[in-house]
């Protein structure tokens, strides 16, 4: 399998009241093309901080970040912006959206400002379209984003992320704000997504969401403490299985 | 537990609160400074007169008889209740000598003694002048700026047969005959140098050069007027409105600056009601917990008003000094031939200053009411109850085939003009602002002006100085007429044909059944009557029929098709009103005879300068040209185009207007730039998340800096356009209502499209878009992993 993603002794320090905090020390991981990864840990281990950084959202103290064969620390930031427009997609956990689009509006967004998307404004749309109609969401296409529920909108932002064809998703806590039934349906897409050949980073609390993923890294105080290959599954009857032995081998990383 | 509150309130939302200080700060100041100017101009002239003990009537005659004989039948009646009289001494047009040059572009000029002046004058620094110095001259501010006199420098003022050399110690300031308007230049020597000119005018040849003005107090100004209106050798008569109006080019500018004050007002008032509006909105995280942990609504509600009260105060003190002196520079602007005595009061300044601060706590008490609507849900749902179901959208994106950045902007004005209203009304009143001041100059420059002086249309003026005294006899009228028709050969022989005429122009008695009046009377040497501008009626064509001006038909109570009586050489004739028209001479009062009417012009006041009309319609260039040619062959005239003798009829106006026009601008571009400033740093703290969001789904720092500044672009675009449309009524209203004074039924403004709707509207659009994308630069500030962490 080809690399997507190569991460390699990546720091990234914050100081704040002239203290130094240094939340990642030295990280080193591979992601590659196709897989479904979970960065699990506890509050403030650095897990956020690790996702925005080797997506190029923030920048790195020290250390190298790979993507798709760009050395990140070496892009602009308007080269950066492009990557993360064309190349990459985004979930959070609140369902940030702008006010004033339409739902609709909202996904077709970022196609319509990227360069690099070979569609007309209409073909985008079709395919906006097409991709809420796959995540069951299309009734909603033309409302305003306060009229649906967090479920609903957390899907329009996977059909955001999407929207360009991108190479890797980056998804912190995607399900950290939804009740379990949303929950289940927004790992349910993403797990499709991937499927379709999509790469998938995450960070998630949950053990019962990353147990869908195919491989889980623990990071405690900025270090990857441990990783742990969980593989794909075939059927759902599988997945109480995977989820007691992540829970037994997140015990055994101390959570 | 609160104050603790307060103070992390402050700190916390630092940003916002320095933003709603800011506000408070301009709205104090431009209210503070903005009601002392308007109450200041709305008063000037009273308070101008009362200060100079002028009282209800003036008048002022020529020879020594006619001031016994006002005084006379002034004496004798009940209506006055007192008055006072001074002794003057005529200057003709010629009266002047400087650097051995008899000076031009001079009216009929008066010669005082400042001890027998009949009211108070002021010096330069607006103290009483009461004593003048032997060999010393003062004069008015216009007369020294247009013949370039310098202070210190010497002149020589001829009257009769005696000619007086004066140093020029200075400017004096003049109710009576202080204003532009008024083109009698007066001039005041000691008792010991006016008695030089008694004494060597004692022959009675030159008893015309001597006069009287009397300044009467009275209740009755019908009754003083009909006392005088029978006296031979009236040259003037005019009552407190009269003088008060002579002050309507100043009261053009004050006019505008009154505007340009309610203007600010205005702004000043927005911008407090959307900003305190919108901090409170963003409060909702806080009230919401508040509520959540079981604190009252008073309680939450107190908390916000001392918050915002503190401010006010704060801002209320800051704004009081800063509106000091930018009250003055627009006191100093708006009044410059005035004393108003309006423009150092603090007390005013200190009211101005607490009725903001009442009225932020009002707007304050307004918008915490919403306290009552957050609930702690909205601490949870940042805000958003989920209860809405308005669309907020407006235009579709996937529908629309705009770049997504200018659709963004344009959707966000659509969809959320409230939080525009403000830029766009201040950008709105702020382009007003210079369109009607821009119509204002053009309107004072352009020949059309000229119908407002009762003359007829023409391409050029030709002045000679020495006219008055050549043709002010009985047989003028034909040897005037002779004069003219030669003019006309001698144009045509150089390839410029034309039709050459004059005004000449009488002081007659009028009157009608139920009243009676002094009017100045136009009669047409070479013009016929229907080349005049009249609003109703048809030109008086025969001997016996006369146009009046408004105002004189209002003071005679008559319509069209009534009768009146005018005595022209010396005998009552009657004739038949056939048109009403408006003007600016005398105060809005005239009348206008028919050119075949024959007039004895011994008693002539005077005339207005030669008037040629191109016969063959040349360009604007050849115009020029010829102009050019015809100051070859009249070398002892003055020539003006008919826009500059409209110009220097209205005392170079034009001039000071200009500068106003410049104060106002550079007013309206710092405002503009300080709100966009202001309201650009609120919404970037208010769509910070947006900006996150944008940038990290790959959105350029570029592309939304764009977006940021294409929405101020867009709105200033728009209130270009609503300006332009609104600039008309607007117009009428503002400065219109002035010339209203005068009689004018309305004003046509004559607009220079080019400069007033597209040159300077760009310059402000420029300013201010280049002001938002300055401001919207802070964008680069936020990051796109802040995406997660605001709240």
């Amino acid at each position: 399998m080809k690399k997507i993603l190569e991460v390699t002794d990546l720091c990234k320090t914050y100081i704040i009241n002239k203290r130094q905090n240094n939340v990642l020390k030295n990280v080193s991981f591979t992601v590659e093309e196709g897989e479904m990864v979970a960065v699990m840990g506890p509050s403030g281990s650095g897990k956020s901080t690790l996702l925005y950084t080797v997506s190029g959202m923030d920048s790195m103290t020290a250390g190298r970040v790979e993507f798709a064969g760009k050395e990140l620390s070496k892009l602009k930031p308007n080269d950066l912006a492009g990557l993360r427009l064309d190349e990459m997609g985004f979930i959070f956990q609140q369902m940030y959206m702008l006010k004033n689009l339409t739902v609709l509006d909202n996904i077709v967004l970022p196609a319509r400002q990227s360069k690099a998307n070979p569609l007309s404004p209409k073909e985008k749309t079709e395919y906006g379209k097409e991709l809420m109609r796959k995540l069951g969401i299309i009734d909603i296409a033309d409302n305003d984003i306060n009229e649906v529920s967090g479920g609903q909108l957390q899907r329009a932002c996977i059909c955001r992320s999407m929207i360009n064809k991108p190479k890797m998703i980056f998804a912190d806590e995607p399900t950290g704000a939804l009740n379990r039934t949303s929950s289940e349906e927004v790992m349910q897409e993403l797990r499709k997504i991937n499927s379709e050949g999509t790469t998938i980073m995450l960070v998630t609390h949950d053990a019962k969401v990353a147990a869908k993923c195919t491989r889980v890294m623990f990071i405690v105080d900025g270090n990857i403490k441990g990783e742990y290959n969980l593989g794909r599954y075939e059927k759902e009857t599988e997945l109480r299985e995977r989820e007691r032995s992540l829970n037994n081998w997140l015990l055994e990383m101390g959570w | 537990m609160y104050f603790n509150i307060l103070k992390r309130d402050l700190k916390r939302k630092k940003t916002m609160n320095v933003i709603l200080l800011l506000f408070m700060i301009l709205s104090v100041m431009f209210v503070s400074s903005s009601m002392n100017t308007v109450i200041s101009v709305m008063s000037a002239t009273d308070k101008y007169m009362d200060m100079s003990d002028a009282h209800d009537y003036f008048v002022a005659t020529t020879g020594t008889q006619a001031g016994k004989d006002v005084e006379k039948n002034l004496d004798g009646s009940n209506a006055v209740k007192s008055y006072k009289s001074e002794n003057i001494f005529y200057l003709s047009e010629n009266a002047i000598e400087y650097n051995g040059k008899v000076l031009d572009n001079q009216a009929t000029g008066i010669l005082n003694s400042v001890d027998d002046i009949s009211i108070k004058i002021f010096d330069e620094n607006k103290n009483e002048l009461t004593k003048v110095k032997d060999g010393e001259v003062y004069m008015k501010s216009s007369f020294m700026q247009n013949n370039h006199i310098t202070e210190g420098s010497k002149i020589k003022i001829r009257s009769g047969r005696y000619t007086g050399e004066f140093t020029v110690k200075g400017i004096f300031l003049d109710v009576l005959f202080g204003s532009d308007m008024m083109g009698t230049p007066r001039f005041i020597i000691s008792r010991n140098d006016f008695n030089k000119y008694v004494e060597n005018n004692t022959d009675p040849a030159y008893d015309m050069v001597k006069g009287n003005i009397l300044n009467i107090e009275t209740d009755d100004t019908a009754a003083v007027e009909n006392l005088v209106s029978d006296v031979n050798g009236v040259a003037f008569t005019g009552s407190r409105a009269t003088i008060k109006l002579s002050y309507i080019m100043d009261m053009v500018i004050a006019g505008v600056f009154l505007v340009v004050s309610i203007c600010l007002i205005i702004i000043a008032l927005v911008l407090l009601k959307f900003t305190i509006g919108f901090t409170v909105s963003e409060e909702y995280r806080e009230i919401g917990v508040m509520k959540a942990i079981g604190i009252k609504n008073s309680k939450i509600r107190t908390l916000y008003m001392v918050k915002y009260i503190a401010m006010a105060i704060v801002g209320a003190v800051i704004g009081f000094f800063c509106g000091i002196p930018f009250g003055n520079m627009m006191m100093a602007q708006s009044t410059r031939n005035f004393i108003t005595g309006g423009g150092d009061n603090y007390l005013l300044n200190i009211v101005c200053s607490a009725a903001v601060v009442l009225i932020i706590a009002f707007f304050c008490w307004l918008s915490t009411n919403k306290v009552k609507k957050f609930t702690p849900v909205d601490a949870i749902r940042n805000g958003e109850s989920g209860k809405r179901y308005k669309k907020k959208g407006i235009l579709s994106l996937s529908k629309s085939k705009q770049k997504p950045i200018f659709f963004m902007a344009l959707n966000d004005i659509l969809s959320g003009f409230r939080h525009f209203a403000v830029m766009t009304v201040t950008f709105i009143v702020g382009i007003l602002m210079i369109t009607i001041i821009l119509n204002t100059i053009s309107t004072l420059q352009s020949s059309k002006l000229l119908a407002w002086f009762s003359m007829a249309d023409c391409d050029i003026t030709l002045e000679d100085k020495a006219s008055t005294d050549k043709y002010t006899r009985t047989d003028g009228q034909t040897i005037r007429s002779d004069y003219l028709k030669e003019m006309e050969t001698t144009l045509k022989e150089n390839g410029m044909p034309a039709q050459c005429f004059a005004e000449g122009l009488f002081k007659l008695s009028v009157q009608s059944d139920s009243a009676k009046t002094v009017a100045l009377v136009f009669h047409g040497i070479g013009s016929t009557a229907d080349q005049y501008s009249y609003i109703e009626g048809t030109a008086p064509e025969r001997t016996n029929e006369v146009a009046l001006s408004y105002l004189t038909a209002e003071k005679l109570d008559v319509n069209i098709g009534d009768t009146i009586t005018i005595k022209t050489n010396d005998e009552n004739e009657k004739f038949i009103v056939t048109a009403l028209y408006q003007c600016m001479n005398d105060m809005g009062e005239g009348a206008r005879l028919s050119e075949k009417m024959e007039m004895d012009y011994s008693k002539a006041l005077g005339y207005f300068s030669y008037q040629v009309r191109f016969t063959d319609n040349p360009s604007a260039s050849e115009i020029q040209s010829r102009y050019d040619k015809i100051a070859e062959l009249y070398p002892d005239y003055t020539i003006r185009t008919a826009g500059e003798y409209v110009d220097y009829s209205v005392g170079g106006i034009a001039g000071y207007m200009g500068d106003t026009k410049n104060f106002i601008i550079m007013i309206v571009m710092i405002i503009n730039i300080l709100v966009v400033v202001l309201m650009e740093k609120s919404f970037l703290t208010k769509e910070r998340s947006e900006i996150a969001l944008l940038k990290a789904i790959g959105f350029k720092n570029r592309s939304i800096i764009t977006w940021q500044t294409l929405r101020i672009a867009i709105l200033m675009v728009a209130a270009v356009i609503a300006a332009v449309i609104l600039s008309e009524p607007i117009g009428q209203l503002a400065v219109g209502g002035i010339f209203k004074m005068m009689g004018s039924k309305y004003i046509i403004f004559d607009i220079n499209i080019i400069e007033t709707y597209i040159i300077y509207p760009l310059a402000v659009f420029a300013v201010t878009v280049l002001a938002a994308l300055i401001s919207a630069l802070g964008v680069r500030g936020v990051s796109s992993s802040e995406v997660n962490n605001i709240e």
